[in-house]
């Protein structure tokens, strides 16, 4: 085990000297590796700090870092740690995207950051450019390629635990974004309880990534969190991982890799793709942690995925890790224990959704099963709360809510959004969940987000791109997702008077799709009047979901009753996607 | 490849995404949003085509592609004009 540090900044100082051949290596798109031990990590970082430094960045000023190639944004990231400098990590844009909408969420978060420089690769000068101008702190936007030829040393200012490290923005909504305040002292903790705690993992073993850098779990748990314990990382480029998932088992196999982490529709999606000729070939016995994390978890694809690659390629039956967190929370608030078995607990449906108890179904009834995201981190405290803040025993779901160092301070530049999430001495996580035998369960969200392939996606910019189609009823759209075999799907709901309804089908899952790239699985389209509403007109989100699982939606006065209902739509709801999974396997290879 | 083998190519690779779903009436006029792939299977049938034909397209040449002709256009080993 590594000794502790008491900032990311001093880590970096220390950790190289202590493990010089230690590495990260990057994969670029083609497949081609280039190797970076820790010392080569440690100038190749010291030199772009100093570079920063030449730009006349001081510790504190934010950055926005827009940067598609893995090396270039780990180096840069890193040295703007080591300075106190705060980088914002961006997403760059996706292809076949809007990029007007990716412009203006852009816009709105350096702006909330108040950023003085932009740093990008330089094929997206075109499209950021523009940006320049209409970003009130923003000065400069400079190519990242310009760090390549760095030199000189920087000077190293004293960094606290309580000092900012980097701001992540979390919200998929341009409205109102959120940026959390990650610190030093956060990162510290939450990489000690990752690390030492729950997987369990040492300076000899190996990370392989394709995560993106720019969200939390990229980030942190395989940057952050390993250059703090001196772990050696393999970095796939996203883009790379979706066109050829094969090439996640197979770097494992490669480099023997100890731990990964990704979200359920990468366990999907990899247990679909394997081919026969792979599954001969790969040795994963190496492979002793699979966190699962950042989407919904379903029992089903765990366990696909567990049976394939341990009867084919040796990996152990207990390595996948379903884990809980949140940005709010630096990264993870659980992860499953290293070496402990898979588990779920299976709670009768109709008690659950009705009164929010988990207890053990009666003969014949249905039943929801969840996966138990391991205990939290010792040195925390998480519990179920009702409404009015009551803490609630185990077994009743409620708000999940957790105490502890991991906990950030809040959201920068935006005290409203703070002391909503942030309260009584208490992160309010908007998960709900329970809390059984230590173990979490997460159940849902109280404020509705979608998450579609590990992005959040808030209902109300579905609900709004999909009313700009004509013929929709303006105000009368609901959006939500429901759980499939592979994730999550998103359904929409609308009111129209035309009378050939069905006509706006297609119109509306086009216009959604080319706003906000996004696929929804099913529109449903209904007279006026048959949305849920409360008394003062305010649609029902919740209820309306909670209609369309049980089938009663649209259909007042024709439901059926009680647990097969619930057991016949939710059978209908996913079947199209199990069948179609399911002749994939039979024909396609 | 002559352009019916390439409709051909990027139908078979829609097939391997979004099995179970019909793309017969795919023409180089369509446009790849209106097909209801997700950004994921999206990049998943670029990534079938790229293996298919052993090539990988430049991603700011991705990010110019429309209609199912821009695709071709990479097929047939050109660029995109936008």
């Amino acid at each position: 085990m590594v000794k502790p540090f008491a900032t990311v900044a001093q880590a970096l100082g220390e950790i190289p000297q202590l493990y010089p051949d230690n590495d990260f290596t990057f994969m670029d798109l083609k497949g081609q590796e280039v190797v970076f031990k820790y010392t080569q990590l440690d100038t190749a970082t010291l030199q772009r700090a100093a570079a920063l430094q030449a730009y006349g960045l001081k510790q504190g000023d934010r950055v926005g870092l827009i940067v598609i190639e893995p090396m270039d944004f780990v180096l840069t990231f890193l040295a703007c740690i080591r300075i106190g400098v705060v980088p914002v990590p961006l997403y760059p844009p996706m292809s076949f995207g809007s990029l007007d909408a990716y412009a203006e969420r852009t816009r709105k978060v350096l702006t909330s950051a108040e950023a003085s420089l932009l740093i990008a690769s330089a094929r997206l000068k075109n499209v950021l450019w523009g940006l320049v101008d209409k970003v009130p702190s923003l000065h400069k936007l400079v190519p990242v390629e310009t760090f390549r030829e760095a030199t000189g040393t920087p000077s190293l200012p004293s960094i606290n635990p309580e000092d900012l490290a980097f701001l992540q923005y979390t919200s998929g909504s341009t409205a109102d974004p959120k940026g959390v305040m990650v610190t030093h002292g956060s990162l510290i903790a939450n990489s000690r309880g990752i690390i030492n705690d729950a997987v369990q993992i040492t300076p000899e073993d190996r990370g392989v990534s394709w995560l993106p850098l720019y969200h939390d779990m990229g980030l942190i748990g395989f940057v952050v969190a390993p250059v703090c314990h001196a772990l050696s990382i393999t970095y796939i480029p996203t883009l790379r991982f979706i066109k050829r998932p094969n090439v996640w088992m197979d770097t494992i196999h490669r480099h023997r890799g100890n731990i990964t982490f990704a979200p359920n529709f990468a366990f999907a999606l990899a247990t679909r793709k394997a081919k026969p000729s792979d599954l001969a070939k790969w040795d994963l016995s190496c492979l002793t942690r699979v966190g699962c994390g950042a989407e919904p978890i379903q029992p089903d694809t765990m366990r696909a995925f567990t049976k394939l690659f341990h009867e084919n390629c040796g990996m152990p039956d207990w390595a996948v890790s379903p884990a809980y967190g949140m940005a709010e929370a630096t990264l993870a608030i659980s992860i499953k224990r290293f070496r402990r078995p898979l588990k779920t607990v299976k709670v009768d449906a109709d008690v659950f959704r009705a009164e929010g108890r988990a207890i053990a179904p009666l003969e014949g009834r249905t039943i929801i099963e969840h996966v138990a995201c391991g205990e939290v981190f010792p040195g925390h405290t998480i519990t179920a709360m009702d409404d009015n803040g009551n803490q609630l025993p185990e077994g009743l779901e409620g708000e999940l809510c957790l105490q502890g160092p991991s906990v950030t301070p809040g959201y920068f530049n935006n005290p409203e959004a703070t002391a909503r999430a942030y309260r009584d001495g208490w992160l309010h996580t908007g998960d709900l969940g329970f809390v059984l035998d230590k173990q979490i369960y997460v159940t849902g969200r109280i404020k509705d987000l979608i998450i579609v392939n590990g992005r959040n996606v808030h209902p109300q910019a579905v609900e709004w791109s999909a009313a700009e189609v004509e013929g929709v009823r303006k105000g009368n759209v609901i959006a939500f997702s429901v759980p499939s075999s592979t994730g999550e799907r998103l359904v929409v709901v609308l009111e129209s008077r035309l009378d050939d309804r069905a006509s706006l089908i297609e119109p509306v899952r086009q216009h959604v799709q080319r706003e906000l790239s996004l696929r929804i699985e099913e529109v449903i389209t209904l007279p006026p009047g048959s949305l849920p509403k409360t008394s003062s007109g305010k649609l029902q989100r919740r209820k309306a979901r909670q209609q369309y699982l049980s089938g009663e939606l649209g259909t007042e006065g024709s439901r059926l009753a009680g647990a097969s209902a619930d057991k016949v739509t939710l059978a209908r709801h996913v079947a199209r996607s199990l069948w179609s999974r399911a002749k994939a396997t039979a024909l396609g290879r | 490849m002559n352009e019916a083998q390439i409709i051909d190519l990027i139908r078979k690779a829609l097939t391997e995404v979004a099995p179970g779903r019909d793309f017969s009436d795919l023409a180089e006029e369509t446009k790849i949003e209106t097909l209801g792939l997700d950004s994921i299977a999206t990049m998943e049938m670029v990534g079938f085509i790229e293996e298919e034909i052993d090539t990988t397209f430049a991603d700011e040449e991705l990010a110019k592609v429309s209609k199912v002709r821009d695709l071709a256009g990479l097929i047939r080993g050109g660029r995109v004009d936008a």
